[in-house]
Formats: structure tokens, C-alpha cells, sequence
């Protein structure tokens, strides 16, 4: 019994990390730019949040991880991956934390890891280049996170509404 | 619960609106007056930007300063995004190609006009 349920569950994460990609390629053929290098919507942390709900921290990560390794060498470069890496990881954290407080409603946790998504890139970028010029786009990038957050944030209820439930019972 | 969960939410939204409306406010917003262009951590060039001029800078980028506004023209990157960052001229905005590891940014003139009238 316990060996099906792991192979539901790594069935499951398969699948959301296969969406994860196609849904970052998808991404890149969005002509949606906001002038700032780095800012988009990041509809990938849809499945990033999904499986944080569903599962919990430790496989929305390595699903993270392995999304941003494939992603990184299939439709972008090394720099791309390493500013999404940052990124990745310090808003997942943030997002668990939060999330595990029980204080605060999804749409919040999602905004929060938008957020941090843009922190994280940030700190990436000034240590790179070893300058604190980036803090001009701070305002920005934050007020974008919140909002791309945000829209992430809703969709992933949606989601996690409809099928959360069903993928929490089965694995 | 439900309602418990609402009055955190409306805190955390109220102190991310204030942390972002107070950042644009403490932005300052003159128009600089020099660009610094940058290349790996090592100082390229500082170019006026009261003067029209075209910047080449190792063949890669190609830069022109035009009606107080400095914009790349062409890029060898592939992505292009320093091309699409468009028209600066606020003090502290800035062009970034990270294939390059070139930043250009745009300076106050201030301390540089000083030492002007010192000597």
C-alpha cells in the first residue's frame, strides 16, 4: 500500500514538474515586457504553489529545482537560471513560512513569494555586479511581485479548489 | 477562521502597500547629468549626457546619447534586453546586458562639477 502511494505521489510530481516547463516555455513566447530585465509573471510558481499546498516544502523544492536545472538548459541561458534559482528558492521559503503561521489566506502567500521571487533576484544581481544601482528598480519590482503574486495567487486557488482535494486523498 | 485569517491578510496588504508607496516617495527623481558605463566591476567611461553621441563599446554595444536621454541602439546578445529597457534619463535608472557584464547608469553631476570649480 505505502509503495502505490509513493508512486502516486511521484506520478504527481512528474506531472506538475512537466507542466512547470511548459508553462515557463510558454512564458518566454509572451511578448510582455515591463522594461525591467527579469520581471514577468512567473506562471510557473502556479505549480510551484499547488504542490506547496498539496504536498509540502520538501517536494514543491525538488520540483523547483529540477524546473529551473531544465528550464535553464533547454530555453534559457546560465545567467537566467541562476537569478530564477535565487529567486526560486527565497520566495519558496518565504511562501512555506507563511503558509505554515496558518494566519494568512493563500492569495497572501502567493503575494509574499512574488515578492521575494523579485528580492531574491535583486540580491543576485548586486552581488554579481557588485553595485547597489539596482535599488532604483526596488519600487518597481516590488510593486510588480505583488501584483503578478497576486494574479498567480488566484489562479492557484482555482486550481487548488477544483483538484487539490482529490490529489491530497489519492497520495 | 475565516474572518481570523481576513484581518492578517489586510495587515500584511496594508504594510506591503506602505513599504512600496514610501519607496517611490523617497525615490529621488531629478534628470542626472553624466552616464557611467561599466564593464566587469572595471570603470569603461564617463560619457556627458548634455551631449549628442554615439558610444561603440567593443563592438558588442552600441550606445547614443540624444535630447538628454541615453538608449542602446544595437546589441550582438541574444536575448536583446538592454535594447528593450529603452530610453533612460532619471538619475540612478540604468541599461543592463548581463551577456556583457555592462551596466550603464546615470550619475548625478554633482560632485564632478564641484571639483570643477575647486580647481
Amino acid at each position: 500500500m505505502k509503495r502505490s502511494t509513493n508512486a502516486r505521489k511521484m506520478c504527481y510530481l512528474a506531472l506538475f514538474c512537466a507542466i512547470a516547463i511548459i508553462l515557463s516555455y510558454i512564458e518566454t513566447l509572451i511578448p510582455f515586457q515591463f522594461g525591467i530585465p527579469g520581471a514577468k509573471i512567473g506562471l510557473a510558481n502556479i505549480t510551484t504553489i499547488i504542490i506547496l499546498f498539496c504536498f509540502g516544502f520538501k517536494e514543491a523544492f525538488i520540483v523547483m529545482l529540477l524546473r529551473v536545472f531544465i528550464v535553464g538548459a533547454t530555453f534559457t541561458n546560465l545567467y537566467m537560471m541562476l537569478y530564477s534559482l535565487a529567486g526560486g528558492i527565497i520566495s519558496l521559503a518565504m511562501m512555506t513560512l507563511f503558509y505554515k503561521t496558518h494566519l494568512f489566506s493563500n492569495y497572501i502567500v502567493s503575494i509574499i513569494g512574488g515578492i521575494f521571487h523579485n528580492v531574491g533576484q535583486l540580491l543576485v544581481a548586486m552581488f554579481f555586479f557588485n553595485t547597489t544601482t539596482f535599488l532604483y528598480y526596488l519600487p518597481y519590482l516590488l510593486l510588480i511581485g505583488s501584483l503578478s503574486g497576486a494574479v498567480i495567487g488566484i489562479v492557484a486557488q482555482i486550481i487548488y479548489t477544483k483538484i487539490g482535494k482529490y490529489i491530497k486523498q489519492q497520495s | 477562521m475565516k474572518n481570523k485569517t481576513f484581518k492578517y491578510d489586510i495587515i500584511v496588504i496594508f504594510i506591503i502597500a506602505v513599504i512600496i508607496i514610501s519607496l517611490f516617495l523617497l525615490r529621488k527623481s531629478d534628470n542626472g547629468q553624466l552616464v557611467r558605463i561599466t564593464i566587469n566591476n572595471e570603470e569603461y567611461g564617463i560619457y556627458d549626457l548634455n551631449e549628442n553621441q554615439t558610444i561603440n563599446i567593443n563592438d558588442e554595444n552600441i550606445l547614443i546619447i540624444e535630447n538628454h536621454e541615453i538608449y542602446m541602439n544595437q546589441a550582438t546578445c541574444p536575448d536583446k534586453t538592454c535594447i528593450k529597457q529603452g530610453h533612460i534619463f532619471q538619475s540612478g535608472a540604468s541599461i543592463i546586458c548581463l551577456p556583457h557584464q555592462l551596466i550603464v547608469e546615470i550619475i548625478d553631476g554633482k560632485e564632478e562639477n564641484q571639483d570643477e570649480k575647486v580647481y
